[in-house]
């Protein structure tokens, strides 16, 4: 929530709140405070559910002069910051002209995504899955050096490696891209080796999975991962102590 | 109507039921059926989203005679 006193830049009241509420502020003590509407002090506010910063820059120079998150100061307690490393990587909110002024006062807040995208601590998160490669020996020991050669090297990512005594075998199995193009190598040489296709087989493992994810730096990204895993445990707990309830009830 | 769990059980087939899940969404429904088919008790497990705009999941599950639904159900939410 924002209360704007006064404001004579040039970007507009509603402007300046919605670039407020997009900063992203240090949030490792976010654990301890309340939501909003789980607080005990109602819809008031108070120290555990809100945190309250005031701002107030004057440009009594003839230079453009800049408003960055440096010139929020905290008012209760200094557990949280917005998130900025050194005086350079302040983020800019607004740059005022000669005589231009900006004051307000900023209450921050806990939150879910759900409600409103800002409360997003991730800004990428995507995830892929291990490939379980397994090569049939027999139709390898069908096949002739030049042609395990040729085969291991139509590899675009180099997964395979060819040992004279050992055969092919898997260097890295998180290389692959699942382009196929080693199943495909095998397409036009039916006629040559007997059970070309089933030479190579690649799956997707059932269990494993890689997730990468990019924070706004709000969280670290061990915490995320680790927190979210916790949250969803806690749902599927409350899911099966309802059932046992409605269990009980049914007999 | 603020209930969390509501079930059913299917007239016409046994060890049949259905479970009505409040307040929940694709995060948890998703993946619980697909731990419900790893369970080799479970003969048949689905989802589904009633409304878009309404946050309910009806599950349907069927068991062979080993277990219940809800046992099974119970059994996936633990693991």
């Amino acid at each position: 929530f924002v209360t704007i006193e006064k404001n004579t830049t040039v970007l507009h009241d509603e402007f300046l709140a919605h670039r407020l509420g997009l900063l992203p502020l240090d949030s490792t003590t976010a654990q301890q405070k309340n939501y909003l509407r789980d607080c005990d002090c109602g819809i008031s506010g108070c120290g555990k559910c809100q945190v309250v910063y005031t701002l107030d820059v004057k440009n009594t120079t003839e230079e453009v002069k800049e408003v960055t998150t440096k010139d929020l100061i905290c008012e209760n307690n200094s557990g949280v910051w917005p998130v900025h490393t050194s005086t350079e990587n302040a983020i800019l909110i607004v740059k005022l002209g000669r005589n231009q002024e900006l004051k307000l006062r900023a209450i921050a807040t806990k939150n879910i995504g759900k409600e409103h995208a800002k409360w997003i601590p991730v800004a990428v998160a995507t995830y892929q899955i291990d490939p379980v490669i397994s090569i049939n020996e027999d139709v390898m020991d069908k096949m002739t050096e030049e042609q395990i050669i040729s085969f291991v090297n139509s590899c675009p990512t180099k997964t395979y490696a060819y040992r004279a005594g050992r055969g092919i075998e898997v260097t890295d199995n998180r290389k692959c891209i699942y382009c196929r193009e080693c199943m495909y190598w095998g397409e036009d040489k039916k006629d040559q080796i007997e059970d070309v296709e089933d030479l190579v087989s690649i799956e997707q493992s059932k269990d494993t999975f890689i997730f990468n994810v990019e924070t706004t730096g709000a969280l670290p990204p061990e915490t995320i991962v680790r927190q979210s895993i916790l949250l969803l445990k806690e749902k599927l707990q409350i899911i099966n102590n309802a059932i046992a309830e409605v269990e009980r009830k049914h007999r | 109507i603020k209930f969390k769990v509501e079930y059913e059980r299917d007239q016409k087939l046994t060890n049949c039921g259905i479970l009505v899940v409040n307040k929940e969404d694709h995060t948890l429904g998703n993946i619980t059926r697909a731990h419900l088919l790893m369970d080799k008790r479970v003969l048949f497990a689905g989802y589904r989203i009633i409304h878009p705009l309404q946050p309910l999941i009806k599950f349907k599950v069927r068991t062979t005679t080993e277990t219940t639904p809800l046992g099974a159900m119970q059994d996936a939410l633990k693991n």
